[in-house]
């Protein structure tokens, strides 16, 4: 799983320029800047609020992702890979992005793991 | 003989209609007919569910997925894949090598082999993990590396396709599919001997012509300026052409096997 992230890293480094990196983070910032006066100086609840906008933005794209591998009946072979099909999804679409998502994932992944180990013991 | 694929009165939708088939490990078969034949394919590798039946794969149930069924097949799809043409074709097959968990050592020396005879990059990123089944939908490309692989890894592999020349001296074993059921399934040899005794001489015309004066040569299946579609017994073919050339302004000719509703129909006909 982690190798198979490191590989995906790799491939979709290249994608990630000086000019693209200036961009998010002054989006982020401006983001940032905005939801932290909108909730009254809250940066916590400033810091979740961009998190969900994020992930909602990359989750429509990966949906937008996802339709045009059905109309191509392409998304077939990602459900014949032995990975989940979501994980294949965010491997597939190379948007350096999906960092947000995938590290909730491997978060949760590891606590079921952790979770399954110590039921069998 | 261990049985890789065993498929018992399946029906699937009104794709598949009490369908049953064996078929052995290391056995290459092809599958031909009208465009229910995917569906064949799609239910082994566990894409679609079957209405009614059994199917076994490799003592899997393949519509559960498990993932060690799904590190020993393989299906190679006709239609463009986007994010193949969108990554690297070394890229993908790193991404091939983590999913299925290949050690870098077996990952060189797979690769360091099949390079040697296959070119297509979509085909070495199925083969690279050395799938115990390979299923090629209406393959694109060249199907000489398939069989050299085949002959060098004794794998299961099954090939769906229109065309039946696709498979001569390629497969042993044909299964022909009409109307959602199979109405052959034997040696491909048996077919050319006993239902597809012609051969369809397709040629290309200069000047517009009288059929009446290819009546002497063989039977006319279709006339539309410039093609003519003649079918003629396999014995006299090449005596055919050459009266062809000789007698009509032909700019180019071909010579094909009949088409795979015609075998459908002589099969039909003789049962």
């Amino acid at each position: 799983m982690l190798n198979l992230l490191n590989v995906w890293f790799k491939i979709v480094r290249k994608n990630i320029t000086y000019k693209y990196l200036s961009i998010m983070l002054m989006v982020f910032l401006l983001s940032l800047l905005t939801t932290y006066l909108l909730t009254d100086r809250n940066i916590v609840l400033s810091i979740i609020i961009i998190y969900v906008f994020i992930s909602a933005i990359l989750f429509g794209r990966l949906f937008i992702f996802h339709k045009r591998l059905l109309e191509s009946n392409t998304y077939d072979l990602i459900k014949l890979k032995p990975i989940h099909p979501l994980l294949g999804l965010l491997i597939y679409n190379q948007n350096p992005l999906d960092m947000f998502i995938i590290f909730p994932i491997l978060i949760y992944i590891q606590i079921k793991n952790y979770i399954v180990i110590n039921q069998k013991r | 003989m261990d049985k890789a694929i065993i498929m018992d009165h399946v029906s699937y939708d009104n794709y598949l209609s009490d369908v049953s088939l064996t078929i052995q490990k290391d056995e290459f078969v092809g599958i031909v007919g009208d465009s229910n034949k995917s569906s064949i394919l799609k239910v082994i590798s566990g894409l679609s569910k079957i209405t009614s039946g059994f199917v076994s794969v490799l003592g899997y149930d393949p519509y559960l997925k498990s993932f060690e069924y799904l590190k020993k097949i393989s299906l190679l799809m006709e239609q463009e894949e986007i994010y193949f043409n969108e990554i690297l074709p070394i890229d993908l097959l790193k991404i091939t090598k983590e999913i299925y968990s290949i050690s870098t050592r077996e990952f060189n020396k797979n690769i360091s082999e099949l390079i040697q005879y296959i070119n297509d990059p979509n085909l070495l990123n199925s083969l690279i993990y050395k799938p115990e089944i390979l299923l090629l939908d209406h393959p694109n490309f060249d199907l000489e590396p398939v069989y050299n692989y085949h002959k060098k890894y004794r794998s299961t592999i099954l090939i769906s396709t229109d065309k039946i020349d696709d498979l001569v001296n390629i497969v042993r074993r044909v299964i022909l599919i009409d109307k959602a059921q199979i109405v052959f399934d034997g040696a491909i040899d048996d077919i050319f001997t006993k239902f597809a005794t012609e051969k369809i001489i397709k040629a290309k015309l200069s000047s517009n012509i009288d059929t009446k004066s290819v009546e002497t040569i063989g039977t006319v299946k279709k006339y539309i300026y410039p093609y003519i579609y003649i079918s003629v017994p396999k014995s006299v073919v090449s005596f055919a052409a050459a009266e062809l050339i000789q007698n009509l302004p032909v700019t180019s000719l071909d010579i094909e096997e009949l088409p795979v509703e015609e075998i459908i129909k002589n099969i039909k006909d003789n049962a």
